[in-house]
């Protein structure tokens, strides 16, 4: 699925004392089948952006097009089934008394017959890894099961495309990285990913292409290398060494790698070259 | 964005630097005068402080409008009420089977206005004291029922919490609503029932979430040496002054000669 | 834990960590074994006297205060303390000044940035002026600029406080005097922080993941640096030797 954000402008409590114009004139465009990262800081309007591609947010205005059309022509509840948003504190989702019914809560909306919610229930379940989980009150679960829970409650409504605001946030490194391995995952199988996150050595690990969002406009777009290079101040710790490396040797001995291993390659590449 | 707590209004009007027990005082006067009196002069009369007070007050009308809206309808209400069903003195008009009495409106009008005057000394006490100078202002009054085991302090540390944490929770409760309309929940479609069974996901998460904070509230409480009442300071000074008392004497003689007159 | 100490705490959730900074101040009673805190102080049995000497900073600033207002909240551990209030108004102003939020007393505390209300939450601690401060991971529910407000402020606190630092962010103990590392309930480790650093096989078996920093040193066989520069400049330099020799 594409997602097309075209000129959004978006006001809370418009024409009130508490007026606020939390994204000005934002344009982007997340391809089909991408990992798409948005970074910015608290209040930089990531969430609000998220937010209007299922038109859980009505944009003030501009416009959001999926697959080329018109969010606002469509259907909400179709809309939403075809694009998928998992909110950052899984607590504000999970409400049933067992996992098994909190994934099913979305399918059975959908109308789809018993047999069918329970392939889907398990199906996603078994594929984030938390199949075991079922019967247990997702109340009880650590920090990473119920995030996986609450992806799962979305995933199981079948959308072409997730948003993940803030996967990892609060999670310890290695449930973090277990979570990262998820979304690789998710990208095999298709779906278009958004990523939003103020993390940014997690979002330049998976994303094929980011948004650097500041004070609710689009500060930089593109390949993590063409943003990142561009915006040392905003970019990952990988980032910021290679850069500072070429900077002290001569340009151009490093080259713009962004992810983990590219880095280790690239420098191992210098420390080992013959003059 | 912050939309402030109940519907205090920041100001430094003289109404404002009263010391917060005068001005529950003060209201529970006004209140008990708008009871006694009987006379229309005397209702002018208290009706004519409490009105010049909201202009002293320096609070902006649209606020008082605004705390007037909710009551509106009773008013409107009552009013009908008495102008159509009370059968006293003459009549003043009649259409079909509808007769309206002098009295009836003159009862309906003195009705509705006591209503109104009792809502608006309300919305003085609470738009010119901050919160928490109220709950301490509460505190201090229900103090003399600690003799017989009120737990005055306690109440008072209840509504500063539940001050301090409704807009919290109203922020949850968006963001619940929000995650729960992503998984397609509809909350304005169906019937009655529908209606109710779509606020349990909402309920579940937020109840859940308020002990949650409740329980990190009082692990935060206690690791700041909290325990109840006693043996305890207060930052915030209130202190009696001559004007408090001043002020408290106008309002009795208001109150009094209102019900005299 | 001498006095003057920086001590790290890590381990995965669930590991342990804030059992044990409950138990530190009696939010939690041990089912065996001993506490004693300034040389005679049991938490467990007097949790009140232990309180006024060790502060504590949790891990969610939204449910930590008490008050509407700033100025209220910093002032709430000295209410309770029975602190005069002349006194108290002293103390909240210098507490307000160390954490760099002066001009803040009126403003609610529902408002605030995730970081400004961690720092309010520091300020309240800090005026009842503990000799320890516990920290609860203060730092994980914040974003990157709020992290950057409250570790400065927690900077300056070193040397002058005894400090137990709990968090899963390993850059932020570089300066620890030594680090625990807790696993289900156990302490696996106690050592300084430079050799939990370059102990990778310690590191997996208690599922910790060094910062990216870090990782990219031990990849490229450089002992821990703490910024890119230093890294950067550590690598430049090996390339120039290599060169030059």
């Amino acid at each position: 699925m594409r997602i097309e954000v075209k000129n959004l402008r978006h006001v809370y409590s418009p024409g009130t004392d508490f007026a606020f114009e939390a994204l000005r004139d934002v344009s982007l465009t997340v391809e089909a089948g991408e990992v798409f990262g948005i970074v910015g800081g608290t209040g930089s309007g990531k969430s609000t952006l998220v937010s209007h591609m299922n038109l859980l947010l009505e944009p003030t205005s501009g416009e959001v097009l999926i697959d080329g059309v018109d969010a606002r022509t469509m259907k909400k509840s179709v809309l939403r089934r075809r694009v998928g948003l998992v909110f950052q504190f899984p607590e504000s989702a999970l409400f049933a008394p067992t996992v098994e019914e909190d994934v099913a809560f979305g399918p059975e909306r959908l109308g789809l017959d018993e047999d069918e919610v329970r392939k889907r229930v398990e199906g996603t379940l078994g594929m984030l890894g938390v199949g075991h989980l079922a019967p247990r009150s997702p109340h009880a679960l650590s920090g990473g099961e119920k995030r996986r829970v609450a992806m799962a409650g979305v995933l199981a409504m079948g959308p072409e495309a997730i948003i993940l605001d803030e996967p990892t946030a609060g999670l310890d490194p290695a449930t973090r990285e277990e979570l990262l391995n998820v979304v690789r995952g998710l990208k095999e199988s298709g779906m278009s990913i958004v990523i939003v996150s103020h993390d940014l050595d997690e979002i330049s690990e998976v994303s094929d292409r980011v948004c650097l969002m500041e004070g609710g406009s689009v500060k930089a777009a593109g390949k993590p290398s063409d943003v990142f290079y561009e915006h040392p101040e905003n970019a990952p710790g990988t980032v910021r060494v290679a850069l500072a490396v070429s900077e002290r040797l001569f340009p151009d001995t490093v080259g713009r790698p962004v992810r983990f291993s590219e880095t280790v390659e690239a420098l191992e590449r210098v420390m080992r070259r013959n003059p | 964005m912050g939309r402030g707590i109940g519907q205090f209004y920041p100001g430094e009007s003289p109404l404002h630097t009263l010391d917060p027990r005068a001005k529950i005082l003060a209201s529970v006067g006004f209140v008990a005068a708008l009871f006694l009196v009987g006379s229309f002069y005397g209702f002018l009369l208290v009706a004519a402080v409490v009105l010049s007070l909201l202009a002293v007050s320096r609070v902006p009308a649209s606020a008082f409008i605004r705390f007037l809206k909710p009551v509106s309808f009773i008013v409107a209400l009552t009013f009908l009420f008495q102008a159509l069903f009370s059968r006293e003195r003459a009549v003043l008009f009649e259409w079909g089977w509808l007769s309206v009495y002098e009295g009836g409106v003159s009862n309906g009008a003195f009705l509705a206005a006591r209503i109104l005057l009792l809502v608006l000394s309300a919305a003085l006490l609470t738009a010119t004291t901050p919160p928490v100078a109220l709950t301490d202002g509460i505190e201090d009054l229900l103090s003399p029922l600690k003799k017989v085991r009120f737990p005055s302090h306690e109440v008072a540390m209840m509504m500063t919490i539940a001050l301090r944490f409704i807009p919290t929770l109203d922020e949850e409760a968006q963001k619940i609503m929000r995650a729960q309309a992503a998984r397609g929940a509809e909350f304005s479609e169906g019937g009655l029932i529908r209606r109710v069974k779509a606020i349990i996901p909402i309920l579940v998460p937020l109840t859940v979430g308020a002990f949650r904070r409740a329980d990190e509230l009082a692990d935060a409480m206690e690791s700041r040496g909290y325990r109840g009442g006693d043996g305890r300071t207060r930052y915030r000074e209130l202190r009696f002054r001559l004007r408090d008392g001043l002020a408290l004497a106008f309002v009795a003689v208001v109150a009094v000669v209102g019900a005299v007159l | 834990m001498r006095a003057g100490e920086y001590i790290g705490v890590v381990g995965e959730n669930g590991g342990g960590k804030s059992t044990l900074v409950r138990i530190l101040n009696g939010l939690l009673k041990p089912e065996s074994g001993d506490v004693r805190i300034l040389g005679g102080l049991d938490p467990a049995v007097e949790p009140f006297e232990v309180r006024k000497h060790v502060g504590m900073l949790f891990q969610n600033p939204d449910n930590g205060l008490v008050s509407p207002f700033v100025e209220d909240d910093v002032a709430f551990g000295l209410e309770n303390l029975g602190v005069e209030r002349d006194e108290m108004r002293e103390r909240v102003r210098d507490a307000m000044r160390s954490v760099g939020l002066e001009g803040y007393e009126r403003r609610e505390t529902h408002t605030l940035s995730g970081g400004e209300k961690q720092r309010v939450a520091l300020a309240g601690i800090l005026a009842v002026e503990p000799d320890i401060l516990i920290l609860d991971e203060p730092t994980s529910m914040l974003d990157a600029s709020g992290r950057r407000e409250v570790l400065e402020r927690l900077d300056v606190l070193r040397g002058k406080k005894t400090i137990l630092h709990a968090t899963h962010h390993l850059e932020e103990l570089f300066d620890a005097d030594r680090i625990l590392v807790l696993k289900n309930g156990e302490l696996a480790a106690d050592i300084p922080p430079e050799r939990l650093f370059s102990d990778g096989g310690l590191m997996r078996k208690n599922r910790l993941v060094a910062p990216t920093l870090l990782r990219l040193a031990e990849s490229l066989g450089i002992p821990p640096r703490r910024s890119a520069d230093e890294l950067a400049a550590e690598i430049s330099n090996r390339v120039r030797a290599r060169t030059s020799g």
